[in-house]
C-alpha cells in the first residue's frame, strides 16, 4: 500500500503540487490522467524518489519512504521515451536491476529468461534497443523494470511515444500483465480513453491539485467537477439561467433534479451536454438552442455533426444515421439543438442533473428568458 | 509504384544538383584537399628523403631529436589523462546537473580557445617565472617551473584544457538524464551509474577528444615556446626541435622531425578509424 499525505512540490516559484493526499491499495491499477502540467509526472516521480517533495509525506506498506533514495524503493519505473541503455543488449538491460543488487548469475539469467518470455521477446536478447520497433522497446523497459520484483510498477505515459495501433495493443497487454501478476501499478496518461479503459481506478489532476478520484465508470458518468467534465472529452457547454427549479437552455425547459432544486431561481450556469444525450430538430422550431450544421462525418451507426450555434461555438451532436437521414440536413442548414439530459454546474457551485421530463413527447416551451 | 519508393525518388531528385553543379563541387573539394593537406604532407616526406634513407635515419637517431621525442611524448602522456579526467567531470556536471555558476564554468572552459598561445604561455612565467609572483618562494625551494619540463606540461595543458569537455557537453546534454535515472531507480549507486550507464554512453566522445587533444598536445608550439627556453636535449619538444634545425638551414633534418611528427598524427587517425571499423555496429548503437 502507498499513502501520499500532503505532497507540495514547487520549481523555482511554479506549484508543480499542492497539498495532494492519496492512498494506493495492494494490486491496484491506477491512472493519474490531467493535461499537461497538471503534476501528474511530478507525482509519479516523486513516488519514485527521482524527486523529493517540499512538504509531505509518502509511506510504503505503513513505513516513512519521504526521504528514501530511489535506489532502496525498489520500485519499477517505466519512463516515457523508454530510457533503455543503448549500449546494452536486450538481455543485459533486463539483468542491470538484479545485477547491481547483487544477485547471483544464475539466479539474473533464470529471472532475464522467464521476462523475456512474458513480453514475447524470446530471441531478441542479443539484440541492442536500436535494433528493435517501439513496442518493443517499451516491453523491453517493462521487463528490465519489472527484473527487480518491484513492490509498485510506476510508468510515465507509457504509450505516449508509440503510433496508434501499437498503443492499443500494448494497453490491452498491460491489463492482462496486470491482472495475471497482481502488481500494485500506477501509471500517467492524458489519454482519457486510455485512463479509462485500462486503469481500477483514475485519479484526475488538474493544475497541481486532485479533482476526483473514483473508477472509470464513476469519473464518467458523474465527473464531480466541470473541469473532470470538459477533460473527459468531448462534452458540449450550453449556458443556462435557473428559474423556479427549471434550467432554461436556449428557451428549453429541463427539469432540475436533487435536493434544493426546487427552490434554484435566477442563477446563471453551464450545461453540459454529451454528443449523444444531444438532438437535433429542423427550423422552424419552437425551441432549442438555433446553430448551422457546418460538416458531418459518419462514424459506424452513428453520425456526428458538428454545429456552429451563434454564441456558443462549435457544438458537436451524434445521432442515429436513420435520424440523420430522416433530418436530411445538408452543409449550411438551420436547426436547433435540443439537449436530452445535461449536468449544470450553477455559478454559485452547486450542481444539479436536468433532463427534459417527457422526452418521448415534443419539448414543452416557456418564452426565451429575455423576453 | 511502391509510395514509400516514390518518395525516396522524388527526396534524391529534390536534393541533387545537376551535373555541371556537381562536378564543379567535387573538383573544387578535391583541388583544396591536394594543395592544402597533400601537397604539404608529400613535400615534408620528399624532402626528408631528399638526401637518401641514411640521412633520414642519421637526423632522427640523434640525440637531441630523440630527447624532443621522448619530451612530447611525455607531455602528451601527462595532458591527455588530466584532460580526459577533467573533461569527463566538467562536462558530466555542466550537462546532467543545474548549478550555480554553470554557465562561468562553460566561459572557462572556452578560454584557452580565445586566449593566444602565446599569452597562454605568458601566463605561466609571470606567474612562475623568476620574477612572477611564486618565483622567489619557487626559487627558495629548489623547484623549477619556468624554461623546465614542468612548465612544459602545465602550458600543454592548459592549451588544450577544452578538448574532451568540448566534445562531451553537446553529447550528453542530447543524451539527457533519463538512462542515468533509469539506473538508479534499479538499484545503482552514483558511482556504479556513471561507470556503466554514463560512460559508456559517450566513450566514443571520450575517443574523439583524446585524439584531438592528443594532436594538439603533441603539435603545440606557441605557448611551450615561450616557457620552454629551448635548451636543447632538455626543454625542446619535436616542434621546437623542427623550428631551431630549420632556422640552422638543417633542412634534412628539419623535415625529418616533421614527418616524424606527422607520422605521429597519422597513426592516431589510422587507430580512431580502425576501431570505427572494428565497433561500427556499437557506435550505430549508441548514435555517435
Amino acid at each position: 500500500m502507498i499513502d501520499i499525505r500532503g505532497i507540495t512540490k514547487t520549481f523555482d516559484g511554479f506549484v508543480a503540487l499542492r497539498d495532494v493526499s492519496l492512498t494506493i491499495g495492494e494490486g491496484e491499477l491506477v491512472a493519474l490522467l490531467g493535461p499537461s502540467g497538471s503534476g501528474k509526472t511530478t507525482l509519479l516521480r516523486i513516488i519514485a524518489g527521482l524527486e523529493f517533495a517540499d512538504t509531505g509525506e509518502i509511506h510504503f506498506e505503513g513505513r516513512d519512504a519521504t526521504r528514501m533514495a530511489a535506489r532502496d524503493r525498489r520500485v519499477g519505473f517505466v519512463f516515457q521515451h523508454f530510457a533503455l541503455f543503448r549500449h546494452m543488449t536486450v538481455r543485459d538491460n533486463i539483468a542491470f536491476g538484479p545485477r547491481v543488487r547483487g544477485r547471483s548469475k544464475a539466479e539474473m539469467d533464470e529471472r532475464v529468461e522467464r521476462l523475456l518470455q512474458m513480453v514475447q521477446l524470446e530471441g531478441l536478447g542479443h539484440r541492442y534497443p536500436s535494433q528493435l520497433s517501439g513496442g518493443q522497446r517499451q516491453r523491453v523497459a517493462l521487463a528490465r523494470a519489472m527484473a527487480i520484483e518491484p513492490r509498485v510498477l510506476l510508468l510515465d505515459e507509457p504509450f505516449g511515444a508509440l503510433d496508434a495501433q501499437v498503443r492499443k495493443e500494448l494497453r490491452r497487454w498491460l491489463r492482462q500483465l496486470h491482472d495475471e501478476m497482481g502488481i500494485t501499478g500506477i501509471f500517467v496518461t492524458h489519454d482519457q480513453e486510455e485512463a479509462l479503459e485500462v486503469a481500477d481506478r483514475v485519479v484526475v489532476m488538474n493544475r497541481g491539485a486532485i479533482e476526483q478520484v473514483g473508477t472509470p465508470t464513476a469519473i464518467y458518468d458523474n465527473p464531480a467537477t466541470p473541469f473532470v467534465y470538459r477533460f473527459l472529452g468531448n462534452v458540449n457547454r450550453l449556458p443556462c439561467s435557473m428559474r423556479d427549479g427549471f434550467a432554461l437552455v436556449g428557451g428549453l425547459r429541463m427539469t432540475l433534479k436533487g435536493t434544493g432544486s426546487e427552490s434554484v431561481s435566477g442563477t446563471e450556469g453551464i450545461a453540459f451536454v454529451r454528443p449523444h444525450e444531444i438532438d437535433l430538430v429542423a427550423e422552424p422550431a419552437e425551441a432549442g438552442v438555433p446553430a448551422t450544421v457546418r460538416h458531418s462525418v459518419v462514424l459506424g451507426p452513428m453520425v456526428r455533426v458538428e454545429l456552429e450555434a451563434e454564441d456558443e461555438g462549435i457544438i458537436e451532436a451524434e445521432i442515429s444515421r436513420p435520424r440523420y437521414r430522416a433530418l436530411g440536413f445538408a452543409k449550411g442548414s438551420r436547426v436547433r439543438i435540443v439537449p436530452r439530459k445535461a449536468e449544470v454546474f450553477l455559478d454559485d457551485g452547486r450542481r444539479f442533473s436536468a433532463q427534459v421530463l417527457s422526452p418521448d413527447r415534443a419539448p414543452r416551451v416557456v418564452g426565451s428568458p429575455q423576453g | 509504384m511502391d509510395a514509400a519508393l516514390q518518395m525516396t525518388l522524388a527526396r534524391a531528385t529534390a536534393t541533387t544538383e545537376r551535373r555541371p553543379v556537381q562536378v564543379a563541387l567535387i573538383a573544387a573539394g578535391v583541388l583544396f584537399l591536394v594543395f592544402f593537406l597533400l601537397l604539404p604532407l608529400a613535400v615534408v616526406f620528399g624532402e626528408a628523403f631528399s638526401r637518401g634513407w641514411l640521412a633520414y635515419a642519421s637526423a632522427i637517431w640523434e640525440p637531441d631529436a630523440l630527447a624532443a621525442l621522448r619530451l612530447t611524448l611525455l607531455t602528451a602522456a601527462v595532458a591527455v589523462p588530466l584532460n580526459v579526467a577533467f573533461g569527463l567531470a566538467a562536462s558530466w556536471a555542466i550537462a546532467k546537473f543545474n548549478f550555480r555558476g554553470r554557465s562561468l564554468l562553460i566561459t572557462l572552459i572556452d578560454l584557452p580557445f580565445s586566449v593566444s598561445p602565446v599569452i597562454s604561455g605568458l601566463i605561466y612565467v609571470l606567474v612562475f617565472g623568476m620574477q612572477g609572483w611564486l618565483g622567489p618562494w619557487l626559487e627558495a625551494h629548489d623547484i623549477k617551473i619556468i624554461f623546465a619540463v614542468p612548465g612544459i606540461i602545465l602550458a600543454t595543458v592548459f592549451v588544450t584544457f577544452p578538448f574532451v569537455a568540448r566534445e562531451l557537453i553537446p553529447l550528453m546534454e542530447q543524451q539527457g538524464t533519463e538512462e542515468e535515472e533509469a539506473a538508479v531507480v534499479l538499484g545503482a549507486s552514483g558511482w556504479r551509474t556513471f561507470w556503466s550507464v554514463t560512460l559508456p554512453n559517450v566513450k566514443w566522445g571520450v575517443l574523439y577528444g583524446v585524439l584531438l587533444c592528443n594532436a594538439r598536445a603533441m603539435g603545440e608550439f606557441g605557448a611551450v615556446s615561450v616557457v620552454s627556453g629551448h635548451i636543447r636535449g632538455l626543454t625542446n619538444t619535436l616542434p621546437l626541435h623542427i623550428e631551431i634545425l630549420y632556422n640552422e638551414y638543417q633542412f634534412v633534418g628539419a623535415f625529418a622531425t616533421a614527418s616524424l611528427l606527422a607520422c605521429l598524427a597519422l597513426v592516431t587517425l589510422a587507430l580512431k578509424s580502425f576501431l570505427e571499423w572494428r565497433l561500427r555496429d556499437e557506435i550505430a548503437a549508441v548514435g555517435h
